[in-house]
C-alpha cells in the first residue's frame, strides 16, 4: 500500500512494521494528549524524590547521546579526511537531527511549564549545567538542520540554500563538533550535582569526559545500524566499507573501558565492582554488553558479514544506553531504598515517539536525495522498503 | 482565636520591646535569650552577615506553632498532622521515636528547607528562578521557572515539593520570610516559636549560642551543630541530645558546597572550546596539505606514465 501524500510527489509505502510503529505512535499520542489534559501525576510515577524518570533517563539523556553519530562521522568524513565513508554522513545527520527533535519533544512533555521552554535564551545563569543544555540543544538543533538544508533543498531543486550552506560547510562541522563535544558532557556535568546520591561506580569527577567517549561508541554504533536497514532496502551493499568503518569502533571502547577502570582505581572503588550488590550487578551488565561486541569486532569474520555489524551494533547500543539509565536513574537507588518505575504512560509515551522518529527517518530516506545514489546505477526511487 | 490574629498581637507586643538588646555577642545574656523569640538584631548595623534559624531539638514542645504560623501567613492548607513536606505544608514538626539508653522516648524534629549558604538548587537553575538572598534566604521566582525540576534532583537534602497534581506546577518550599526580612522582622516561625525551640538571629551569633549550649551540656548534647559544614554550610542550624541519623537527618551529605562540584567542569568551557576548535582546525589543515601534496604527486607520475 502506498500513500500518496497531498497529490505530490511524496510517496509513503505501508508495511506492516510501518502500521505496527504507527499504531504505537497513535497509542503513545493519546496518552501524549492525557499528559497534557491531565497534569503530569496522571500519567507518570514521578515523585518529589524522582523528579526525573524515563523520559529524561532514556529520551533525553539518551536521546541526546544517540544522536552522536552525526558529529563523530562528520569528524571522520570531513575533519579526517576519510572520504570512503562520504555515504555515512548525510544519514547520520538525519538520525543527529531526528533525534534531537525527540529530546526536545520529551522535554516539552516532560517540562512542568513547557510553554516557557525559551526562558534559558533571555535568562541567563551560566552556573547551570542545565543552562548548558538548553543552549546546546539549541544550537546543535540548527547546525544539524543547516547540515541537512543540502538535501532537502537539492529535493525541490533551490540553489540557494545548498550553495550557501556548501560555502560553510566545514566551519559548520566544526561548530557542530564543538557543540557536540559540549553537550555530550554536559550531560555528564548535569549529574556532578549528585555526590551523594549517585552510586560510586558512576560517580566520577570524570563523568563529562566519560559521557563524551561514550556517546562516540554509541554514535558510531547507530550510524553502522542504520546503513546496514538503509543497504538492504537500497539493495547497496554497504558491508564492505562498514567493515572498515567498524575497526576503529574496538579502539575507542577500550579508551572507555581504561578510562573506567583507571578512574575507579584512582578513586578506590574499585572493589565496588565485586560486591554483592545490585550496583554491582548492574555495572558489570553495562560493561559486558559494549566490551563483547567490541570484542567480536576484532574479527574480520564477524566484521564483513551483516548478521555480526548487525547484532553488535545494537549491543553496544544497548550498552551505552544502559549506562545512561544507570548513572542517572539506578544509580540513584541505594540512596532512596527504592527504585524508580516508569509508569505504563510513560513507556508508551516513549515507545511512541521512538516510532515516529522512525517513521520520518524512512519517509526522508525515500523520499529525499540522503543516500547518495552509487556509481552501480542503484536507482534511489526502485528500492525495497527499508523496514 | 486565628493565627493570623495571633501573628498580628505577637508582631505588635515586639516591636514595644525591641529596643532592649536581646543578643550580646559574647554574652552573658545569651541563655535568657533562648527562651525568647529574637527580633531583628539591630537591621541598622552595618554588619552585613547573614541570618540564620537555630533549632534546639531538646526545647520543641511539639505544639507546632511554628508550623501552622507558616501555613496561616502562606495561606496554606497543610492542617495540623503534616507528615511530609508538601506544597501545603513548607515546614513541619515531625516526631519520632528514638532509642535513649534503651527507652523509647519522643523527639520533635522541624523540618524546612536548609537555605545552603551556596545552595545546590540555585547553582542548578538554569534560568535563575532560585537565588540566595544576600540576608540568607534561598528564594524562587515562579514566573521564570519553566520547570525542568533539576533543582529538585540537586537538593542534598531533598527538600523542594512539586505540585504534581496541577497543570502549571511550580516548585515549593520555605523562603525563609524573604519579604519580612526585608521589612525588619523575623520569619513567622520563630516568631511564633514559645518555646525557644527555633531562633532568628545573625549567623555568628547563632553558631556562637550553639557551641556555648553544647560545651555547657557536654553529656547531653551530641556534639555537632548540623548545618555548620553540611553541604558547605546552611543557614538552618539544628543541635541535638540524640544521634542526628535518628531524627531523619542524613549524615552522608557532603561537607563541600555543592556547586562547586559542577563548576569545576563549568569553568573549563572556555579552554575546551578554544582546544577543540583549534585542534580541528589543525586536524582540517592537515589533512587538505596531505591529500594536495599526494594529488600532486599522483599527477607526477600520472604525468610520467603517459609520457
Amino acid at each position: 500500500m502506498e500513500i500518496r501524500i497531498l497529490n505530490s510527489e511524496f510517496i509513503f509505502r505501508m508495511t506492516r512494521v510501518r502500521i505496527a510503529l504507527a499504531t504505537v505512535f497513535f497509542a503513545g499520542l493519546i496518552a501524549m494528549v492525557c499528559r497534557f489534559v491531565f497534569g503530569l501525576s496522571a500519567v507518570t510515577n514521578l515523585n518529589d524524590q524522582y523528579p526525573w524518570g524515563l523520559w529524561i533517563s532514556l529520551d533525553v539523556i539518551g536521546g541526546v547521546a544517540l544522536g552522536a553519530g552525526a558529529f563523530a562521522t562528520a569528524a571522520i568524513v570531513y575533519i579526517f579526511g576519510q572520504d570512503q565513508f562520504h555515504s555515512l554522513a548525510r544519514p547520520a545527520v538525519l538520525t543527529g537531527f531526528l533525534g534531537y527533535l525527540m529530546v526536545i519533544f520529551s522535554l516539552l512533555l516532560d517540562l512542568g511549564q513547557p510553554w516557557d521552554i525559551w526562558h534559558p535564551v533571555v535568562m541567563w545563569q551560566p552556573h547551570s549545567a542545565m543552562f548548558e543544555v538548553a543552549w546546546c540543544v539549541m544550537l546543535y538543533t540548527i547546525v544539524l538542520f543547516l547540515e541537512l538544508l543540502p538535501s532537502i533543498s537539492e529535493k525541490f531543486g533551490w540553489q540557494m540554500p545548498t550553495r550557501l550552506v556548501k560555502s560553510m560547510y566545514i566551519p559548520l562541522v566544526i561548530a557542530g563538533i564543538i557543540l557536540s563535544t559540549l553537550h555530550q558532557s554536559s550531560l555528564g556535568t548535569l549529574l556532578l550535582i549528585l555526590p551523594d546520591k549517585l552510586h560510586a561506580l558512576w560517580y566520577t569527577p570524570l563523568l563529562p569526559l566519560m559521557f563524551f567517549v561514550s556517546s562516540i561508541i554509541l554514535g558510531l554504533a547507530v550510524v553502522v545500524f542504520e546503513a546496514i536497514l538503509v543497504g538492504r532496502s537500497m539493495k547497496i551493499d554497504e558491508i564492505p566499507m562498514l567493515s572498515r568503518f567498524t575497526k576503529g569502533i574496538p579502539a575507542v571502547v577500550l579508551a572507555y573501558v581504561i578510562l573506567k577502570l583507571a578512574d575507579l582505581i584512582n578513586r578506590g572503588e574499585l572493589s565496588q565492582v565485586f560486591t554483592n550488590s545490585m550496583e554491582s550487578g548492574l555495572f558489570i551488565t553495562e560493561m559486558l554488553v559494549i566490551i563483547i561486541p567490541a570484542y567480536l569486532l576484532l574479527f574480520k569474520s564477524i566484521r564483513s558479514n551483516e548478521a555480526g555489524l548487525l547484532t553488535t551494533s545494537i549491543a553496544l547500543i544497548i550498552g551505552i544506553l544502559f549506562n545512561r539509565l544507570n548513572a542517572s536513574s539506578l544509580g540513584l537507588a541505594h540512596y532512596f531504598n527504592k527504585v524508580y518505575v516508569p509508569s505504563l504512560t510513560e513507556i508508551l509515551i516513549t515507545l511512541g515517539l521512538i516510532s515516529l522518529e522512525v517513521l520520518i527517518y524512512i519517509f526522508v530516506i525515500e523520499n529525499f536525495p540522503v543516500v547518495e545514489e552509487h556509481s552501480n546505477g542503484t536507482d534511489i526511487n526502485n528500492h525495497s522498503s527499508l523496514v | 482565636m486565628k493565627w493570623g490574629d495571633f501573628m498580628n498581637r505577637r508582631e505588635f507586643l515586639k516591636l514595644g520591646g525591641s529596643s532592649i538588646a536581646i543578643l550580646t555577642v559574647g554574652g552573658k545574656s545569651l541563655p535568657a535569650m533562648a527562651s525568647e523569640p529574637l527580633d531583628l538584631p539591630n537591621v541598622n548595623d552595618n554588619n552585613t552577615e547573614q541570618y540564620a534559624v537555630l533549632t534546639d531539638v531538646t526545647k520543641c514542645v511539639e505544639c507546632k506553632m511554628c508550623q501552622m504560623a507558616c501555613q496561616s501567613y502562606y495561606g496554606l492548607n497543610g492542617g495540623q498532622n503534616v507528615e511530609d513536606l508538601s506544597p501545603e505544608a513548607w515546614t513541619f514538626i515531625r516526631t519520632v521515636e528514638v532509642d535513649v539508653n534503651g527507652k523509647q522516648e519522643k523527639r520533635n524534629v522541624r523540618n524546612q528547607c536548609f537555605h545552603c549558604l551556596e545552595p545546590a538548587c540555585a547553582s542548578a537553575c538554569p534560568v535563575g528562578a532560585l537565588y540566595k538572598e544576600e540576608s540568607g534566604p534561598v528564594v524562587y521566582e515562579g514566573w521564570k521557572c519553566i520547570g525542568c525540576r533539576y533543582c529538585m534532583t540537586a537538593c542534598p537534602f531533598g527538600i523542594p515539593r512539586y505540585e504534581w497534581d496541577s497543570k502549571a506546577p511550580l516548585v515549593t518550599k520555605c523562603i525563609m520570610c524573604f519579604q519580612r526580612l526585608k521589612n525588619g522582622q523575623q520569619p513567622v516561625c520563630t516568631a511564633a516559636c514559645p518555646s525557644g525551640a527555633t531562633t532568628f538571629g545573625k549567623r555568628s551569633q547563632l553558631v556562637e549560642l550553639a557551641q556555648k549550649r553544647l560545651k555547657d551540656n557536654p553529656t547531653k548534647y551530641i556534639q555537632h551543630i548540623y548545618g555548620l559544614h553540611e553541604a558547605g554550610g546552611t543557614s538552618f542550624l539544628y543541635i541535638s541530645d540524640v544521634p542526628f541519623k535518628d531524627i531523619g537527618f542524613r549524615e552522608d551529605v557532603t561537607k563541600r558546597a555543592l556547586p562547586d562540584y559542577t563548576w569545576d567542569t563549568m569553568s573549563k568551557i572556555p579552554a575546551i572550546v578554544v582546544a577543540s576548535g583549534l585542534s580541528l582546525v589543525g586536524a582540517y589543515s592537515w589533512t587538505k596539505f596531505k591529500t594536495r601534496v599526494e594529488g600532486e604527486r599522483g599527477e607526477d607520475n600520472g604525468n610520467k606514465d603517459t609520457e
